[in-house]
């Protein structure tokens, strides 16, 4: 039975329509993910559930919840199901505490509602509670108050006072988007394991496609009120009927057009346009005591980094890691303790004028702006240091040249949206033509949609102006629009740098790849021939990777039996465990202690079983060290690499090949834990949760023919991967490739999953050119 | 131009015009007395009655008005100059030493209520109507200048004041271009309330004999000479409170209305720049 189902929902407030004919459903254990733009409705839609409407509103239409209507109970009866059994997670966790009780009071006071239960039990559940959302009174006792807690912590009491009552739909609107990449991901799995612990339904409300997209059974998409589309998340991320949908998703995976960074023949011998170096920034902490001394934080540790001309430097870390206190260092706003900066070769700290050579943006698109002063003056405010005025046709060309009129300087600020807010945040650092804009998180606070346009507007910008760009974000995916080099800051100092693509690649500090590990990634269904490239090119590392490892082991026939039996009973029980735990946890041996208690019996159990896999082919178990040696052969193999790349890149279908990577990538994880794939880890674990729920697969196997009918090679590709399909098998055993029978990803996936867990050396690396070579 | 501003701006208009009418003429002499003529009923002559020495009423509010409003507006102008450029000197440099001895100076004012200011000023320089703006004016100083540093705080962590600092901007011209105008409307608002304040107090000041002296009318003198007759002439009371709630009533409307009209939002053409970027 449907738990929610929304029915023809309308709201208005003040006479304005804001939801327009709501319907959808959530059943029991199922994740929702509501995506949209901000002003979509997707808020409201929660608060029209909850029957929490701002004063003006009204509201049409039935909101059934276990079959009583919200939308005609009385406020009474509402109040018994808030909290008991629908639960809220907010986006902002500090505003969402009080920040005068302690999390324990907090968590307590929901089941002394309910429940009536005495002070003391009420405590006794709480920590019980707390202690589920990952917060061990040992380690963080009830009698901590919010400000004594991190973000993270403090979003993991808010989850726990939403779950306390165990409630059967839990609302969590944006509840990540305030987090750091590495929390958010923590909190994402948080709340994954608990709608699997307790069965209970989610509501994941979110603006990021990635993260519904990693988290949600189904997607619905929200636009100006109205659903758009509301699909299976797998179905959705094929499909995209609907042209909003596909625009989120372009906007999401957006990359400018850019030129290349010149290289350093290009440049003249000038040296960089930045220098920083050596720098070191203090603050001093408030005294403990009255007698002590006060102690100093080192916000930036010996920083070193340089920016060519023309280059875009993108500054990576998370909040607190010095990122914007360097900013201002650079911007000579704060005088530095140690160390250096250098504009054109001029001290920033001891020459004025070099500071006239830059400009910044920040992330807060309706702080950046005098709300009292007109677009003229608001944007000729460099000009002060300058010492004159500026011209009319000056504020012109600046607003024209990033796309507003050049009557809008006459207006306010608040006559302008947030994403043309930016674009007057771009025009006044652009006004007086500095050499180097810093960028502090500018696009952070944007819609993606609008992200997506200022991203190419800077692009334009850098090339009409010669402009270097120092992108200060937490965003990776910006990151790799915009960026020619990465920095990545940790704790005050730079922990990596290099080039974009270089670090994406193989990133070399652990603490880099926790990032890329962290940040959440839209599945490449489809997305894009980018997206299936990057699959694509896994698929066959892998391949190479695992025909390097397994030497021949001829013994087919035996572990034939074994193999399906394995793999059967993993599809039976499919694994809902196996997506919840973070992967980072599992993956780095550093942070085991910290996960052993949320590895359940469940899960140990699933280990052992994957263990046995190797032992079933009659194979050690610790690769460790061959990595490298399957790593080399790769490269090794590049032109192989390449040359297939090209093959599947027109192709247009690669949910095959993805799916067999999920497979060979459970088996490889399984078996060892290189160090090295954190962050192909995280991305596969995504695919994997997509297509290992028991449903998904018993709906595969079980409507052959519906797939086929829908296109025949999937349901090839089903029966090769799923079923061992022998007479595809032997084919491929063979390298012999019937053309007509199967696509290249078909092919190559069943070759992958042949090979990866039988096959041979040698065989699968004679399958690779054979299978370029076939249709190339 | 709000209606409310507009029936503020009238009624507090008119209460000044009567008062600066009364510099050249007011129907009666107020200082001359008239015994047999007292506790009279309003009449053509005397349009709001006579008081117990035979006084025009009508008159002696008139002249009334002149003192009270004069009074409480210079005290909130000595306020605001004293208070306004101490709360954005704090803000400035908040968290420093500099900071700590303004707020603490602030406090030692606040310490000592008006009353105590105006008698310490009348120990020095004798009972006058000066005298009660001076005290008032003091007083109002730390009002202003804490309602500044407060709203001046959460100000500089804009991003906006950051970006003036980007273009070489100092402390002193980013708390004149930026904190500044983005604080009018508290210092509106607290302006008219320090304004009805001021009035209030100066009646109270009168009613204990520090503000102005007879025979200059003041409508806190009249509040206070009236108490004792309340019981058979409470139109004597009736008549100067009435003045002071009215007065103080229009000029909360006007402050309200000058709010709304001076900020960017409420002002015409605001809507139609939005939505028009190029793509």
């Amino acid at each position: 039975m449907t738990l929610l189902t929304v029915e023809g929902l309308s709201l208005s407030i003040h006479g304005t329509p804001i939801l327009r004919d709501l319907s959808f459903g959530i059943e029991p254990g199922e994740i929702l993910g509501v995506i949209g733009e901000s002003g979509s409705g997707k808020s409201l839609t929660a608060l029209s559930i909850m029957q929490l409407l701002p004063s003006g509103s009204q509201s049409r239409g039935r909101v059934l919840f276990a079959g009583q209507d919200l939308a005609a109970a009385a406020e009474p009866d509402l109040c018994a199901v808030r909290g008991r059994d629908i639960g809220m997670v907010f986006q902002e966790p500090m505003t969402a505490l009080n920040p005068l009780q302690t999390i324990g009071q907090q968590v307590a006071e929901t089941i002394r509602i309910h429940e009536g239960a005495s002070p003391q039990q009420a405590l006794e559940r709480a920590e019980a509670v707390l202690e589920q959302c990952e917060l061990p009174a040992a380690q963080v006792p009830l009698s901590r108050y919010p400000h004594q807690l991190s973000g993270g912590q403090r979003q993991r009491v808010v989850i726990a006072m939403a779950i306390a009552m165990r409630p059967r739909l839990l609302i969590a609107d944006e509840a990540t988007t305030a987090l750091d990449v590495t929390t958010q991901a923590e909190i994402l799995a948080l709340l994954q394991r608990l709608v699997a612990e307790e069965g209970m339904a989610l509501m994941l409300i979110t603006h990021d496609l990635a993260v519904a997209a990693s988290l949600a059974d189904r997607i619905l998409v929200m636009h100006e009120g109205a659903v758009v589309e509301q699909e299976p998340t797998p179905a959705l991320l094929k499909a995209r009927t609907h042209p909003h949908t596909q625009l989120l998703f372009d906007a999401t995976d957006h990359r400018p057009d850019r030129q290349p960074a010149p290289t350093a023949a290009q440049t003249p011998a000038v040296g960089p346009l930045l220098r920083v170096q050596d720098v070191v920034q203090e603050y001093r902490l408030p005294r403990p005591h009255p007698l002590t001394g006060s102690g100093v934080r080192r916000a930036v540790d010996g920083v070193s980094l340089e920016i060519e001309r023309g280059c875009c430097l993108a500054l990576v870390g998370e909040s607190g890691s010095g990122k914007s206190t360097l900013a201002r260092a650079i911007l000579g706003l704060e005088p530095i303790r140690e160390g250096q900066i250098a504009l054109g070769g001029r001290d920033v700290f001891a020459d004025a004028g070099a500071r006239a050579g830059m400009q910044a943006v920040f992330q807060d698109p309706y702080g950046s702006f005098n709300p009292r002063w007109r677009v003229s003056r608001l944007i000729a405010e460099p000009f002060f240091r300058l010492g004159r005025a500026a011209r009319d046709e000056e504020i012109d060309e600046a607003l024209v040249s990033v796309g507003l009129a050049p009557a809008d300087k006459h207006k306010h600020i608040h006559a302008f949206s947030g994403g043309q807010r930016q674009r007057l945040a771009l025009a006044r650092a652009l006004i007086t033509r500095p050499d180097l804009i810093i960028l502090d998180e500018a696009v952070s606070a944007l819609d993606v949609s609008v992200r997506a346009q200022i991203l190419d507007l800077l692009a334009q910008l850098a090339a009409d102006f010669g402009l270097t760009y120092l992108f200060i974000t937490h965003d990776l995916s910006v990151v790799r629009a915009i960026a020619d080099n990465v920095a990545v800051m940790q704790a005050g100092k730079i922990v990596e740098r290099g080039r974009t693509d270089a670090v994406f690649a193989g990133p070399e500090s652990a603490y880099a790849a926790r990032l890329l590990a962290a940040a959440p990634r839209l599945p490449a269904m489809g997305g894009g021939s980018r997206a299936r490239t990057a699959v694509l090119q896994r698929v066959v590392r892998l391949l190479l990777a695992a025909g390097q490892q397994r030497p021949d082991a001829g013994h087919e026939g035996g572990s034939e039996e074994k193999l399906q039996q394995i793999t059967g009973e993993e599809r039976g029980h499919a694994p809902c465990h196996d997506r919840v735990v973070p992967t980072q946890h599992r993956a780095q041996p550093d942070q085991a202690g910290d996960i052993d208690h949320d590895i359940t019996d469940q899960h140990r159990a699933r280990r052992a079983q994957w263990a046995a896999i190797p032992a079933a082919f009659g194979e050690e178990t610790d690769n460790a060290g061959r990595e490298d040696e399957a790593e080399q052969v790769t490269t090794g193999r590049a032109h192989h690499v390449r040359k297939t790349n090209a093959l599947f890149r027109g192709a247009g279908k690669d949910r095959q090949a993805r799916r067999a990577l999920c497979e060979v990538e459970q088996y490889r994880r399984h078996t060892k834990a290189p160090a090295k794939c954190h962050a192909d880890d995280q991305h596969n674990q995504g695919l994997q949760g997509q297509w290992n729920r028991p449903e998904r697969n018993a709906d595969l196997r079980g409507n052959p023919q519906r797939e086929a009918a829908e296109d025949g090679e999937a349901n090839v590709a089903d029966q090769a991967v799923f079923n061992g399909d022998e007479r595809l098998r032997h084919g491929l055993s063979g390298h012999h490739v019937d053309g007509h029978c199967c696509s290249p990803e078909l092919y190559f996936a069943a070759v992958f999953m042949h090979f990866a867990f039988r096959g041979s050396r040698s065989k699968v690396l004679e399958a690779a050119p054979t299978c370029a070579n076939a249709w190339g | 131009m709000s209606a409310r501003l507009l029936i503020g701006l009238g009624l507090s208009g008119l209460f000044a015009a009567a008062g600066l009418a009364s510099l050249l003429w007011t129907p009666h002499d107020v200082t001359s007395l008239n015994i047999a003529a007292k506790f009279a009923p309003s009449s053509a002559d005397h349009l709001l009655g006579t008081d117990h020495f035979g006084r025009d009423i009508l008159s002696m509010i008139m002249v009334g008005a002149r003192t009270s409003i004069a009074v409480a507006l210079l005290a909130v102008g000595i306020g605001m100059l004293g208070g306004v450029p101490l709360g954005l000197l704090a803000a400035a440099t908040r968290g420093s030493l500099l900071d700590d001895v303004v707020m603490r100076f602030n406090d030692l004012v606040f310490a000592f209520p008006a009353l105590l200011i105006a008698i310490m000023i009348t120990a020095i320089v004798g009972p006058s109507a000066v005298n009660s703006i001076v005290a008032i004016g003091i007083f109002n100083i730390p009002v202003f200048a804490r309602l500044v540093r407060a709203g001046a705080l959460p100000l500089w962590t804009l991003d906006f004041v950051l970006s003036a600092r980007v273009s070489g901007k100092g402390a002193a011209r980013i708390s004149v271009q930026h904190i500044l105008p983005n604080l009018t409307n508290l210092l509106i608002v607290q302006g008219t309330i320090q304004f009805s304040l001021g009035i209030l107090a100066e009646a109270g000041l009168s009613f204990v004999g520090l503000g102005a002296q007879p025979p200059t009318a003041s409508w806190g003198r009249m509040l206070a000479e009236s108490q004792t007759m309340i019981a058979f002439a409470p139109h004597l009371a009736l008549i100067p409170g009435l003045a002071i709630l009215l007065t103080v009533l229009c000029l909360n409307l006007a402050g309200e209305g000058l709010r709304d009209t001076l900020d960017p939002k409420s002002q015409k053409g605001a809507q139609q720049g939005a939505g028009r970027a190029a793509p």
